[in-house]
């Protein structure tokens, strides 16, 4: 690695948070001229072409504000005033539309306004930087670096910055601008009786919150007892895959198997086939009057239909199962290689001892491979708790019940936020529920994380 | 050098554009065309029109009668593309701006597209539309007193039956079906039991009410008084009979197809496979009577709805919309939906036209049927129903409910419906 | 003499055992795969049958399905799947191998906030902002377009770099080292070096990355709305189970699974190799 050359900035580290302090201590007429005018210290420095970007980036800025960006910003505090609204045009014999405000919009609008300013207070930010590093230079009586160097370090010591902005750019519109949205979504009344364009929607701060947790309400005796089974729901499913595609990957990689890459394809077809095919199809199977009663009734096996997803008990076991069907060869891949790579010293020294096979997995087996997939397994929970696609192409969420408010028995927390935003547009409940499925999971995962040694001890591995 | 940076400066500058764009006002502002022609049409309007992808080909035709048939319209560009009646709300509420201007949308989504703004009030031509448009079509597409649809085709559900297992006189009386021994394997009756659509008749047929009488009031909801826990309690005996099965489209059509089945609730979707499938004894007729424990004979009424025409509220071609959304409503074009398509027509014109109808013994049937129908409600409220429905008619095979327990069960299930997110 | 003799019969035992165990698993996990590929040569129409086995099979739900274009493009509608499923998955594989890198070779300042907020961010359920999505691609004025969803499948895919920096720590640094003393610079060492060691973790990627665009239907039905052509085959094959088609469609929407599930499956089981070295390189490493 090259060696910063930020005297300044190395000199006074605790402040380096704080640019702007440092340019009025430090900078000489042009760095401060930088504060006002982006660029304006590379400009005169000869970095023409990185001057004239910072330029171009404060000029751009400043037009976009003075366009739509001040307005975006006063309309985000009141989400609109001028409900839509309709003159009789007695010549035309019809109703004319006067345009209103569309709160929806107007809150969107908001959100890009300030991920733009918050872009640019980073440009911003970096301008000074520039500032004060070609200031040093200068002073050091060192050359300048050009554009063309420029262009260079991006492509060695600044490569990370060259290699992430796209991704970057990508995540932030696709993913981090949405997201904002949605969570300011969860502090208005955005329900069904609040729809744009005809109707305003506004601010109301926690009360979608309080009337989800609270207890006694509607939708909380729904949220709860869906909590408790999407919880329910994730131990299962992430617990007897883990535990199954272990035993299979045993089963398979015993001595006498012969044909090993044989059985692990036919298993590994679960995975290969898109879940969302498997699913729609397993779906079809498994009704009353579906091909596995059929064939099981054909077979004399059953005489009754088995209600595999029209009774609630029913319906849970079997999502579970089916979640094993596609998830357990996931874990064999995985284990498979985990298994052999257990040292064989290790099952050798028990054997003498006299351990039983079954205390050899309990005890040498499952610690290893556990110690090894933990991150696996956690970002598994998390996939399961947030599990769509199993719950809505197998069961929808059904069979329905009269205890709950849009919800059937095998509802997820995600499936039932997916059906207040499809069927009832009740957007501002879907998002506090968004947002607190969210919460459990990052403060499950973070304390998990936090414990497992691969986070802790990240280099040791290299 | 300076040429790159003119270049990136315009990039730039192109990119903040763009931008601004997006943060821009975003809509237009309407007005009702440019350059007005005979009668106050513009002679370039551009409309757009939404219609299932069966529809297509049907539309095309129409469209070219229209401009037969208007001349002013002959210069219009009428784009169409495709979105089903069923799919219109979801489409048209997520973006207004650039939904089709025309649209068939069923009557159970104008409660929620006139609340959000998206529907044109009808003024224009509204009396002549109100008398061409059999009485309950009109009131599924008013809210308040004011007309937001123009009546296109109407729908309901009535009985498919096998006329090798069933008489005509034995298909009046779901008791006489449910008493008559058919040979082994063979189900006298089935229907979907655990679904509102079908289950609300009998409800509707003993005198209950959803949402109040017009179906406006979403605080009202009387399925728990006495007659509701006496067709509780029917509907109860019914899911338990051996001779009665839960069937969906999809299982009753295979049960037809192996003569496993002696008669089924179903609409005109179903008509052309279980024709296929039973030939010669394909029998269809309107609802049978239920006789309940207290003795009361009661002719259920079915749920109906209509698929409307309506007008976008952000069109910027008004009155050309309305001229076309009513063209597309009107005796002509609903007499080649019904050829084509095999819809039931809302016209009052066709439906006297018994020698048209009898073309087709479904439809006849439905048109019948929908004399006595309760119209589905529209208001928002309605999304409440269909779920505590289906879990009541889920519970009452489950033998979750009881004749003991039902007055409690029917009490909550009404809670249900008349549940109010927000609530506390 | 007699202990070994009763030993080998163990093993035997056990041996059996285990095939019985593992036939009846492998009949379960190939049921469904059976029976789906028997329906789409089903030749009576229907979802349901009383029987297990068809009585007639025929090739007409696939020469259909390809053919007709009355009801569903589904030619068409897969060659979209396609191509976006390409374009995506090169955009996508991109993203997801420089953000790895980055995050696994190189040090700076934000390295740790990034990982955190990725990991963040990969927990909201991102259905929930698809309205947002949507109304983003309209002030670019991309939607309804096929490089708009492209844009939608792989935009976030730089979030996904978990597996892949797992796979990357586990590469010696070695070889990195002695190219910077000979000169290289990062980039080089990125591209001449690192990738052509990466064949696992760049096939794992494309692979998890081509998947997508085959099996989401809720984005791209909020962003194709009313534009058929540029359906994809999820969202056709989610309406063929619509109530007024599921009858007369059935065995074609068997047909249609098959049809893109071959693809992808072949692809799949060719490349299991690098897939396992991928997973089990990156995953557990987290």
């Amino acid at each position: 690695m090259k060696k910063n050359p930020l005297h300044i900035i190395k000199a006074d580290r605790k402040a380096e948070r704080f640019v702007l302090p440092q340019v009025i201590r430090n900078g000489d007429a042009y760095t401060k001229l930088s504060i006002l005018i982006m660029g304006a210290a590379n400009l005169c420095r000869g970095q023409i072409v990185k001057g004239l970007i910072f330029l171009a980036i404060e000029i751009s800025f400043i037009y976009y504000m003075i366009v739509t960006g001040i307005t975006s910003l006063v309309n985000m505090t009141t989400l609109g005033t001028q409900t839509q609204g309709w003159v009789y045009d007695e010549t035309l014999g019809i109703d004319v539309l006067t345009q209103g405000d569309n709160s929806m919009l107007l809150l969107l609008f908001g959100v890009v306004s300030i991920v733009v300013i918050i872009l640019f207070i980073l440009a911003w930010r970096a301008n000074l930087k520039s500032a004060l590093e070609v200031q040093s230079l200068k002073e050091q009586g060192k050359k300048v670096p050009g554009f063309i160097d420029d262009i260079k370090a991006y492509f060695d010591s600044k490569l990370n910055r060259t290699l992430l902005t796209l991704p970057m750019i990508g995540i932030l519109a696709f993913t981090v601008l949405p997201l904002i949205y949605m969570i300011l979504v969860a502090f208005t009344n955005y329900d069904n009786a609040h729809q744009p364009p005809g109707n305003l929607f506004t601010w109301i701060g926690l009360e979608n919150f309080k009337t989800i947790l609270g207890s006694g309400g509607t939708i909380s005796k729904t949220f709860w007892p869906i909590l408790g089974w999407t919880i329910t729901w994730a131990v299962f499913a992430t617990g007897l895959n883990y535990i199954g595609g272990i035993l299979l990957a045993l089963l398979i990689n015993q001595k006498g198997i012969k044909c090993k890459a044989l059985w692990r394809t036919i298993f590994v077809m679960s995975i290969a086939i898109p879940a969302f095919v498997s699913l729609l199809v397993i779906r079809t199977m498994l009704q009353p009057e579906g091909a596995v009663n059929v064939l099981l009734k054909q077979l004399g096996l059953i005489s009754k239909s088995i209600p595999f997803l029209t009774s609630a008990t029913g319906a849970k076991i079997t999502v579970i199962l089916v979640n094993l069907w596609i998830g357990i060869p996931y874990t064999m891949l995985i284990t498979s290689g985990i298994l052999m790579n257990i040292p064989a010293d290790l099952y050798e020294a028990a054997r003498v001892d006299g351990a039983s096979v079954r205390k050899m997995f309990t005890k040498i087996t499952m610690p290893y491979v556990f110690f090894v997939t933990t991150p696996y397994l956690i970002t598994q929970f998390i996939g399961n708790i947030n599990n769509f696609n199993v719950i809505y192409l197998l069961t929808k969420g059904e069979p329905s019940t009269l205890a709950y408010y849009q919800a059937g028995k095998t509802d997820l927390l995600v499936t039932w936020l997916y059906k207040l935003t499809v069927n009832s547009k009740d957007y501002c409940y879907a998002s506090a529920i968004g947002i607190i499925v969210f919460i459990i999971s990052a403060v499950f995962s973070l304390i998990a994380y936090r414990r497992t040694s691969s986070y802790n001890n990240e280099e040791e591995f290299q | 050098m300076h040429k790159k940076v003119l270049s990136l400066i315009l990039v730039i500058s192109m990119i903040v554009t763009t931008i601004a764009g997006c943060g821009g006002k975003g809509e237009t502002k309407t007005t009702a065309g440019t350059t007005k022609g005979k009668a106050g049409y513009a002679s370039d309007a551009k409309i757009k029109l939404w219609g299932s992808q069966e529809d297509q080909e049907m539309l095309k035709n129409m469209i070219a009668n229209f401009k037969e048939d208007h001349p002013e319209a002959k210069n219009w560009t009428i784009d169409m593309s495709v979105i089903s009646a069923s799919d219109a709300k979801t489409e048209v509420l997520k973006d207004p701006s650039v939904a089709a201007d025309v649209f068939e949308f069923a009557s159970d989504q104008i409660a929620e597209l006139q609340a959000a703004g998206a529907l044109y009030r009808i003024t224009k031509n509204k009396d002549q539309v109100i008398k061409n448009s059999v009485e309950n079509s009109i009131e599924s597409a008013t809210i308040n007193g004011e007309l937001y649809g123009y009546p296109s085709t109407a729908n309901s559900f009535f009985m498919y039956y096998d006329k090798s297992k069933f008489t005509e006189e034995e298909v009046k009386s779901l008791d006489s079906i449910l008493a008559k021994d058919l040979e082994n394997g063979v189900t006298n009756f089935s229907m979907d039991i655990d679904n509102g659509w079908y289950l609300s008749s009998f409800f509707f047929g003993a005198g209950c009410t959803l949402f109040g009488k017009d179906g406006m009031d979403p605080t009202q909801c009387d399925f728990n008084n006495d007659k509701g826990v006496l067709v509780g309690d029917y509907i109860l005996d019914l899911a338990a009979n051996p001779k009665v099965k839960n069937h969906d489209g999809a299982l009753l059509l295979a049960a037809f197809k192996d003569g496993k089945l002696g008669a089924t609730f179903s609409g005109t979707w179903d008509a052309k496979a279980i024709k296929e499938s039973l030939g010669d004894n394909f029998g269809v007729t309107t609802v049978p009577t239920i006789t309940l424990e207290d003795g009361t004979v009661v002719s259920p009424s079915t749920i109906a709805n209509f698929n409307l025409y309506g007008v976008n509220a952000q069109t910027k071609y008004a009155a050309e919309s309305m001229l076309l959304a009513e063209y597309l409503s009107n005796e002509k074009c609903q007499k080649m939906r019904f050829e084509v398509r095999n819809s039931s027509p809302t016209n009052v014109n066709l439906l006297k036209n018994k020698e048209l109808l009898n073309t087709s013994p479904a439809v006849a049937v439905l048109s019948e049927q929908v004399k006595t129908s309760t119209n589905q409600p529209s208001i928002s409220q309605i999304t409440n129903f269909w779920q505590p429905m289906e879990a009541f008619g889920q519970d009452c095979i489950a033998k979750a409910v009881t004749k003991e327990n039902m007055k409690e069960k029917l009490d909550s299930m009404v809670k249900s419906v008349l549940s109010k997110l927000g609530e506390q | 003499m007699k202990k070994q003799k009763s030993m080998s019969k163990n093993k035997k035992i056990k041996n059996i055992l285990s095939y019985v165990i593992l036939i009846i698993l492998s009949i379960i996990w190939l049921l469904p795969v059976f029976w789906v590929i028997m329906t789409s040569f089903r030749a009576e129409t229907g979802s349901y049958t009383p029987y297990f086995f068809p009585k007639g099979f025929t090739l007409n739900n696939y020469l259909k399905l390809l053919t007709e274009t009355h009801q569903f493009y589904f030619a068409k509608w897969f060659g979209n799947t396609l191509f976006v499923a390409v374009c995506s998955c090169i955009i996508s594989t991109f993203f997801v191998l420089s953000v790895s890198y980055v995050m696994s070779r190189m040090r700076f300042k934000l390295r740790k906030p990034l990982m955190n907020v990725a990991m963040i961010l990969g927990m909201f359920p991102a259905f929930m902002s698809m309205i947002a999505v949507y109304y983003i691609l309209k002030g670019i004025g991309i939607t309804q377009s096929l490089i708009a969803l492209i844009m939608v499948y792989s935009g976030g895919a730089g979030l996904m770099f978990f597996i892949a920096k797992g796979f990357f720590d586990t590469l010696s640094r070695a070889l990195d080292e002695a190219a910077y003393l000979d000169g290289a610079t990062k980039f080089q060492v990125f591209t001449k070096i690192t990738l052509p060691l990466s064949k696992p973790i760049i096939v794992y990627t494309v692979l998890t990355s081509f998947l997508t665009p085959w099996v989401d239907f809720v984005f791209a039905s909020v962003i194709m709305g009313d534009n058929y052509n540029n359906y994809t085959v999820a969202l056709g094959l989610f309406k063929m189970l619509e109530r007024e088609f599921i009858n007369d469609y059935y065995t074609q929407f068997a047909a249609g699974c098959v049809l893109i599930s071959i693809p992808i499956a072949a692809l799949f089981i060719s490349m299991q190799k690098y897939y396992v070295e991928g997973i089990s390189g990156g995953a557990v490493k987290g």
